[in-house]
């Protein structure tokens, strides 16, 4: 059977780039469904699009669906015939209902019915043409976008406005129609070129016609144009033009024939902190910036205009003179900030609120000002108090700032520059720059200790001010990002080996909230930044339930750098054979206990003991107890848990040979102190009874 | 182009596209979308379509006539059309040939923007349109207003009219903007610039400006109770208008703005449904919660 293709365009109002990505990877789902259903086979779906074309292309479709065999299930079986073997009535009503006589009707088993009556039929195939006019509306009504509107009497829901339906198979027309828009052969080319009418002949010709209207709709053609020119200009240019992934992307679905548009700007501009020229250039513009081999910003840029370059002229202008004005108004603010010391910016912060109940910005200032000088002094770090205290005194001075008013996204960046220009060490000034970071959960932590301990400050109180609040992230509700707060805090602290009891440092944070903010909640914070750092344990390799045998001395001490350790030390020891056995009767120690529920002292009368293997075992136990103890206060729990090691073939033989519930009470008691000794000896170092 | 004529062509454009060229509304407002030929006319399924020049004033935007970017006094150029037409994007590029900007010899661009006003209980789906990366247009399909959902729909298109100017003229201060082929905007316009920078941020009467909103604030009720929401409606502008020198002023603290916004939103709210149940009757509306 001769085959052609199947196309689709939805052609609709601007729709932006997480539209257009979102909505090809849905068509080319429900398209394979659809089709499924509808026994048209196909070589392959495709899907691609720019800002107002969303395409489907099915390539290889057959002029005809599939014939299949349908089944229409009737009465029970023993109603086909009566006693006489003639057909019942009704046996003969279902046969007519289904347009057949009795004698054609089968028998099938079918589940929770038993016997029962059916009627095979076969369904001929159908014109692809009418299969496809009723699976691409259905394909099209099912797109979901992250924001839907109406806009005719319909009331279709969709991205923006349809405004025109191409639909053809091979060099048929596929006839259907949505909101109030009917299908036909024609389209329209280059917005810049006034949107000609575009008759397709054919669904393979598709492409190709769109080409010649210099629109090219394949997402990875016009990502590859895109790059190309980039490229081609870096080379020209002898610098870098700095190929955003990002600003990519979003150009992309901006153009449907993207041209590279270069000009330079004033020098001057490249006084402002970098930081602010790309924002100004990526976030407002939609620029490219420009740098040399060093990486540092040139003052050149390159926009991207949708369509060939006639007026290529005017669109330098028009482009250059936008980016000089948003230049000029951040050159403005930054100027006069810098004329303003930064403890007028401090001043201020005194009419921000932060939180009802939380206070005023300043409030919360002085809370971390305050974090950060406990943490100087109970971090197991020697630090620079004075930088600490310089930085933290300043860490939110910026959000009052006319620059930070203005560009909110570099609030902590610029706090870096307004430190630096008041006479702010180099190192505090960076504390107060890196206050925020990491800002992502790969992204770097503070330069410095003194940087570490401001940020962590900052995140212990935001922490406890939200958990104080009852604003305890749930399931996907996370609106103030705590999970990656308690996550940034969690590398600070391990990468940094820092020794902080974060059970008083909790509890410290919360002391220092306003009274109206009431609840305390320090176990529940403790067991939130517990689940961050065993995502950050399992991430560096170490076992879900390695973590889990630390956690009770986490949420006692507090101290993670140590948890962290006893997680590696366990982990390193993992692969020896001997462990297992070891944890293993751990674990079955540790059962006998629970069964046994009495007081136990864990000091067995070793008088009483009545079998050698008793003997030998609490022998063991006792000459190892010293020396664990000393490496446990070591922390040198890699020699701790290979000295347990050294008990496994006592151990064995005592839970072979000795019956721990003997008839004698006494007996009993004092097999279990004996268990109980050896449970106290491992549980200084983990709970081994959770690897499983 | 001269500013006068790019208003004269705009009007003789949208005049042939079959709007009613009307008036600017005789009231201080923050935006078009407050001139009652926008707000009511939104709201029933009656057919709309009208285009005209609005004042707008933004009391917090005044830069006493130093920034070369910013005023607190401005034009829009503002067209409603309901139902929207179908190639209302290409009707809307052709009114910027009208005032000489071809689309061939320029870039142009649709950027994602939702626009939305909390005051006026009212939010749609739209862009803004980059022109060679200025923006000069702000293109909306109303989704709501006074927190009705609408039906039909209206499509709202404000252009900035100085911007617009500026590009046309290749200004890069909009007090260089030619008004006539003699006078520039600056001659017409710097001195209230200055003046009401003044007021706006140092003058203005604070006590008088909170008397006034809660007392007018009462009147709205009772005026839309009665039906006569036009009336009412001016009322809900002067309202704003007190709430945007407030703002200027810095009297209004952040949880104090949220409650004066809805207080606004609230009143607005009256008037539509006072316009609605006059004017349409037996329409069930739909209300959402907004």
């Amino acid at each position: 059977m001769l085959k052609r293709d199947a196309l689709l365009e939805v052609r609709i109002e601007n729709i932006p780039a997480r539209f257009v990505t979102s909505a090809e990877e849905q068509l080319k789902k429900y398209a394979a469904e659809l089709l499924a259903e509808a026994n048209l086979p196909c070589e392959g779906i495709e899907a691609c699009g720019t800002y107002k074309r969303l395409v489907l292309y099915i390539s290889g479709v057959p002029s005809k669906t599939e014939e299949r065999t349908q089944k229409a299930y009737g009465p029970a079986a023993r109603l086909l015939r009566d006693a006489a073997g003639n057909f019942t009535p009704q046996a003969a009503g279902f046969a007519r209902a289904r347009g057949t006589t009795p004698d054609k009707l089968g028998v099938e088993t079918v589940p929770n019915k038993g016997e029962v009556l059916v009627f095979e039929s076969k369904v001929p195939g159908r014109p692809a043409v009418k299969a496809l006019a009723e699976l691409f509306p259905k394909a099209v009504a099912r797109l979901q976008f992250p924001k839907n509107m109406v806009w005719e009497a319909s009331r279709f829901r969709f991205a923006r406005p349809i405004r025109s339906l191409l639909a053809l198979y091979g060099d048929k027309p596929v006839a259907f129609s949505v909101a109030g828009v009917k299908s036909g052969r024609v389209t329209v080319g280059l917005s810049a070129k006034g949107s000609r009418p575009l008759k397709i002949a054919s669904a393979e010709k598709y492409f190709k016609a769109l080409e010649h209207a210099n629109v090219i709709v394949k997402d990875a053609d016009r990502l590859e144009a895109l790059r190309r020119e980039i490229e081609r200009l870096s080379k020209r240019m002898k610098l870098e033009v700095e190929a955003d992934p990002e600003l990519l992307s979003e150009n992309l679905y901006l153009v449907e024939y993207p041209v590279c548009v270069v000009d330079g700007y004033s020098q001057d501009f490249l006084k402002l902190p970098p930081e602010l020229v790309h924002l100004v250039m990526k976030k407002q513009l939609k620029f490219f910036t420009v740098a040399n081999a060093a990486g540092t910003l040139q003052p050149y840029f390159v926009g991207i205009r949708d369509g060939v370059s006639k007026g290529q002229r005017n669109v330098e202008e028009g482009f250059k003179n936008v980016l000089e004005a948003r230049f000029r108004d951040a050159i403005f603010f930054y100027t006069r900030d810098l004329a303003v010391p930064l403890s007028d910016f401090k001043d201020k912060l005194g009419a921000v609120t932060f939180q009802a109940k939380l206070g005023t910005m300043a409030d919360k200032t002085a809370r971390v000002e305050k974090l950060a000088a406990w943490l100087c002094g109970n971090c197991g770090a020697a630090v620079n108090k004075e930088e600490v205290a310089a930085a933290a005194a300043h860490v939110y001075s910026d959000l009052t700032t006319n620059l930070v008013r203005e560009f909110t996204e570099l609030q902590g960046v610029m706090g870096y520059y307004y430190a630096k220009n008041s006479g702010m060490s180099e190192r505090a000034s960076r504390a107060v720059g890196e206050f925020y970071w990491p800002v992502s959960a790969k992204s770097p932590l503070p330069s410095s200790k003194e940087g570490a301990l401001v940020s962590l400050a900052g995140k212990l109180d935001t922490l406890a001010s939200d958990f104080a609040l009852g604003l305890i992230p749930s399931g996907s509700e996370d609106p103030h990002g705590l999970r990656r707060q308690a996550l940034g805090l969690v590398r600070i602290i391990l990468e940094n080996g820092l020794t902080i009891n974060l059970k008083e440092a909790v509890s410290a944070a919360f002391a220092g909230l306003p009274p109206a903010a009431a609840s305390r909640a320090v176990e529940p914070l403790l067991d939130f930044i517990w689940q961050r750092a065993e995502a950050v344990f399992t991430e560096a390799g170490y076992r879900f339930d390695e973590a889990k045998a630390v956690r009770d001395f986490f949420l006692a001490g507090g101290d993670l750098l140590d948890c962290r350790d006893r997680v590696r030390d366990i982990n390193a020891l993992r692969g020896n054979p001997d462990f297992a056995g070891i944890a293993m009767a751990f674990k079955r120690a540790k059962n006998i206990l629970r069964q046994a529920k009495l007081p136990l002292s864990g000091t067995p009368d070793e008088n009483s003991f009545k079998q050698d293997e008793e003997r030998a075992l609490y022998g063991g136990i006792k000459a190892l107890s010293g020396r664990l103890a000393a490496h446990v206060a070591g922390r040198d729990y890699a020699k701790g848990l290979s000295e347990l090691l050294s008990i496994k073939s006592s151990l064995d033989n005592f839970f072979e040979k000795v019956m721990v519930m003997a008839e004698d009470p006494k007996v009993r008691d004092n097999r279990l102190n004996l268990i109980k000794s050896l449970v106290n000896l491992f549980e200084g170092i983990a709970d081994l009874s959770q690897l499983q | 182009m001269n500013f006068q004529d790019i208003i004269s062509k705009l009007n003789q454009y949208w005049a042939r596209q079959g709007c009613a060229v009307i008036q600017p509304y005789d009231l201080e407002k923050g935006a078009g979308t407050f001139n009652p030929a926008t707000f009511f006319g939104s709201l029933t399924s009656k057919p709309n379509s009208v285009a005209y020049v609005e004042p707008c004033r933004r009391p917090g935007d005044g830069r006493f006539g130093q920034n070369p970017n910013r005023l607190g006094k401005y034009y829009q150029y503002q067209v409603v059309i309901k139902p929207p037409l179908a190639d209302i994007q290409q009707v809307y590029l052709n009114s910027l040939k009208a005032v000489g900007i071809d689309h061939a010899e320029h870039d142009i661009r649709w950027i994602e923007d939702d626009w939305e006003s909390p005051t006026l209980g009212a939010s749609g789906v739209g862009w803004e349109v980059w022109l060679d990366g200025m923006e000069v247009t702000q293109f909306t399909y109303f989704q709501q207003m006074a927190s009705y959902e609408l039906n039909p729909i209206s499509v709202e298109i404000t252009y900035g009219l100085e911007r617009l100017a500026m590009f046309v003229q290749k200004k890069k201060r909009i007090y260089d903007i030619m008004w006539t082929d003699r006078l520039t905007y600056g001659e017409v316009h710097k001195g209230i610039e200055e003046q009401f920078s003044h007021y706006n941020f140092e003058e203005a009467d604070v006590e008088n400006l909170r008397f006034n909103f809660d007392h007018w604030e009462k009147e709205v009720r009772g005026l839309a109770a009665k039906g006569y929401y036009l009336p009412a409606f001016d009322l809900v502008m002067k309202c704003s208008q007190n709430f945007n020198l407030l703002d200027a002023r810095g009297a209004i603290s952040v949880s104090e703005r949220a409650v004066l916004i809805k207080r606004i939103r609230d009143i607005a709210k009256a008037c539509a449904s006072a316009y609605v149940e006059i004017n349409e009757p037996s329409e069930k509306k739909e209300k959402t919660n907004a």
